[in-house]
């Protein structure tokens, strides 16, 4: 139940009396004296609150009498704010911008923006400010409300980190933090942190941004840890190193103070441990892919395994099954479900009908990175010197081997053995 | 995320005015943009302000109708923080302040803000006057043009509302002449890009996607994301002015960037190690032409800018040990900044941080 203090009070000296009015209660008052508003004998307007939902709350100012409302259709509204306001907290603090509306005989405010549980709100009327303007220290009708919060208990865990397994490389390009629920955004770097095996925090670990890398839902995350430290002839990388050295362990740890969108905590926070191997720089060849082909008349999944963890958001949808046609000339794309095991190394496709005996293609994104931000279509770092090939261990050019065409897919066909 | 409407009559807020006959391009109309979140805000000619918007992956040209200058330039507004979460009824906690932007037609400085979170999370521009005084902008009945970002993914998962879940994150955006520059990163596969703009947006409102590298640092060409940038004139030509991680400050020539290009900048400065630049601008004084930025571990920095003419040198190609190129000194009396923009010919608004929360400024240019 919200509760509400009301108090009579002189400008500058606020507090003199106050008692306690439950809002319902305000509420049912002003509902009631509504029917009676249009004849009703003026001279006593008054605060009400006609509707206490967050969403759409409604202040008004009732018991005007017809000539205070003549004046007040003639006035400039501008100036309303200064004899009718809401205010977080204190009447010191800016009005609460507002919208403002004449209805039949009361003034009605709502909040531009939907009230905030848990939030002290004050709502002002000045009847000496309404009546001639220049009485700006007559009395005050101050309403002070708070509204409960629905929930407190938290719900909202991390589901899921990828990469999920525990070997990572020395360059990892980034992490995906899954949550259960919507999250807040602009404050991540806040509430997670890189730890070495120290238990020390591993400075200016990730790209920092300014705008997060959330999921439209603001339910996953993206970590990137900073190419600047990655690229392993750049400057900060020899001079400060990888975030992540090689041969030893390091956690991911998430606060369990960080804020759901409804402004609760996680139900616990979350220390992801892993271990770092060799950085990868090659190529991820889908030459070197395993395949377990299904059967036709079956639902069978397609699998195939990598031979290595590749992005798991990635996966979701670079890959892709189509049946073509007769003639190759026309193609229907295959619905069916994605699934990921071990460590995102293999991707499983289990098809909502049943295969058919005819020729169908495997479609790769030629942007589908593996964890070091190795693409098919591009390695993560290109030495200029040697001709725009990959870097191997020790940065010594590899063979070359030049970038695929970035809008190429990558493309294999095969038939559902009957 | 969406905008909160509310059908009465009367807001006390910024009211915009449908007036000039500006020229936003054929998409041009009057309504409430469509916008879903708020991200880098920037200034066009006559008050038009561009607003990018990540989630519907476009970038917003709303007309303010802010064309009077302000009665004053000089700003001192302590607790903006927490004078902005009052007037949005909120607690501080719940506002996140995304961008600074000056409209130099007014002199009146813009900020872009999310309010909540999650599905509650609204976007909201507002506007702070000299005295400090933070309207929000009205937007039910604005002129608006959008130029959506063009997509470069074919295949897509979609999220329970049949939003694309592979999205780019927009870091800066810059106008210069006719041109505005877009720069990027997604939340799923490693791509940092930097887009054009024609503004009057044309019809299709697509623009020019284009590769970024620098090969400065040895021999390694990188593809690091832009943090922030700005647009200079060197030899009459229009460049982009682009700092990144651990501070590099490369140039691009803006005529360069045309579409399915690959742009390798040129290295003219490098700022110092384990460093975040913030945000810049560029402005002119006793006679030369000087960068201002904002740091996130190297303070502010005010750098020559002339010797980037014609008689430049070559740019930075070899490994250096801690600071090159272009020369620049630290402004020791400015501290905490996160936003800067230039404020008339002879000021700066800044946004600190500090103990005791934020405080937008102004500043005699350096």
């Amino acid at each position: 139940m919200s509760r509400a203090r009301h108090a009579i009070a002189r400008d500058r000296g606020w507090a003199t009396t106050s008692r306690v009015v439950a809002i319902a209660s305000v509420l049912a008052a002003a509902v009631a004296a509504l029917p009676a508003a249009s004849s009703a004998a003026a001279g006593s307007p008054r605060l009400a609150t006609l509707e206490p939902e967050p969403a759409g709350f409604t202040l008004a100012v009732l018991g005007l009498d017809r000539a205070q409302l003549e004046e007040l259709r003639a006035s400039d509204r501008s100036g309303w704010p200064q004899w009718f306001s809401l205010h977080v907290s204190d009447v010191a603090n800016p009005p609460v911008a507002a919208r403002y509306a004449l209805v039949d005989d009361r003034v009605e405010l709502r909040p531009r923006f939907p009230l905030e549980r848990g939030l002290e709100y004050v709502a002002a009327f000045r009847p000496g400010v309404l009546a001639g303007g220049a009485d700006a220290d007559g009395a005050a009708i101050l309403e002070q409300f708070e509204l409960p919060r629905v929930d407190v208990t938290p719900t909202t865990r991390v589901i899921a980190i990828q990469p999920s397994r525990g070997l990572v490389p020395e360059n990892l390009l980034k992490f995906y933090v899954h949550f259960s629920a919507p999250m807040t955004r602009g404050r991540a770097y806040r509430h997670l942190r890189i730890l070495d095996s120290r238990g020390r925090e591993v400075e200016l670990a990730f790209l920092e941004l300014e705008y997060e890398l959330w999921d439209p839902e603001s339910r996953r995350l993206t970590l990137l840890f900073d190419p600047g430290r990655l690229k392993a002839g750049l400057k900060p990388h020899r001079e400060v190193g990888p975030a992540l050295a090689g041969g030893f362990d390091f956690a991911l740890e998430v606060d369990a103070d960080w804020p759901d969108a409804e402004g609760n905590p996680l139900r616990q926070g979350l220390v992801h441990e892993f271990w770092v191997g060799p950085p990868d720089y090659e190529q991820p060849t889908p030459e070197s892919w395993a395949w377990s082909q299904p059967r036709a008349g079956t639902r069978e999944p397609l699998a195939i395994g990598f031979g290595e963890p590749l992005d798991g958001a990635l996966l979701q949808h670079s890959l892709w099954v189509v049946e073509l046609g007769e003639a190759g000339e026309t193609e229907r794309r295959i619905e069916g479900v994605v699934e990921l095991a071990q460590g995102e190394s293999i991707w499983r496709f289990t098809p909502n009908e049943p295969w058919r005996p005819t020729r169908h293609e495997l479609r790769v994104d030629p942007l589908l990175e593996d964890l070091a931000g190795n693409s098919l279509a591009r390695p993560f770092e290109v030495d200029l010197a040697g001709g725009g090939s990959a870097v191997t261990e020790g940065s010594e050019p590899a063979p070359a081997r030049g970038p695929r065409s970035g809008a190429e897919l990558w493309r294999r066909s095969f038939v559902p053995a009957p | 995320m969406r905008l909160s409407v509310i059908g009465l009559s009367l807001l006390l807020a910024a009211s915009i005015a449908p007036a000039a006959n500006l020229d936003l391009g054929p998409t041009a109309q009057t309504g409430q943009p469509p916008l879903q979140s708020v991200g880098p805000i920037a200034f066009g000619p006559d008050g038009v302000l561009f607003v990018a918007d990540a989630e519907s992956a476009a970038v917003f040209a709303i007309e303010t109708g802010d064309t009077e200058a302000a009665t004053s330039t000089s700003y001192l507004v302590e607790g903006l923080d927490a004078k902005l979460a009052a007037v949005l009824g909120a607690s501080s906690d719940s506002v996140v302040i995304h961008d600074l932007a000056v409209n130099p037609a007014s002199g009146r400085a813009y900020l872009s803000i999310t309010r909540g979170a999650g599905d509650d999370a609204t976007p909201v521009l507002a506007r702070v006057e000299p005295g400090g005084e933070i309207s929000v902008l009205e937007l039910e009945q604005v002129r608006y043009a959008k130029a959506e970002l063009p997509n470069p993914v074919g295949e897509e998962a979609k999220d329970r509302r049949g939003r694309p879940l592979r999205q780019e994150a927009i870091t800066d955006i810059a106008y210069s002449d006719g041109k505005l520059l877009v720069t990027g990163l997604s939340n799923e596969e490693f791509s940092s890009n930097l887009r054009t703009l024609q503004f009057p947006f044309d019809g299709v409102g697509k623009g020019a996607s284009i590769e970024v590298y620098h090969g400065a640092h040895g021999q390694w060409e990188t593809h690091a994301p832009v943090r922030t940038m700005t647009t200079i004139e060197i030899d009459d030509q229009s460049h982009v002015l682009a700092a990144y991680t651990c501070t590099p400050l490369v140039t691009f020539p803006v005529d360069e960037l045309t579409d399915g290009t690959k742009v390798t900048g040129s290295t003219v400065a490098e700022l110092g190690n384990r460093n975040r630049p913030l945000d810049m601008f560029v402005y002119a004084k006793d006679g030369k032409d000087w960068l201002l930025i904002a740091n996130s571990s190297r303070g502010v920095m005010k750098v020559d800018l002339a010797s980037l003419g014609p008689q430049r040198k070559a740019p930075i190609t070899e490994p250096i040990e801690d600071t090159a190129g272009l020369e620049y000194e630290t402004i020791a009396s400015l501290t905490g900044i996160e936003q800067l923009d230039r404020l008339g010919s002879e000021h700066a608004l800044v946004l600190e941080r500090g103990d005791s929360g934020v405080k937008l400024r102004s500043i005699a240019l350096p």
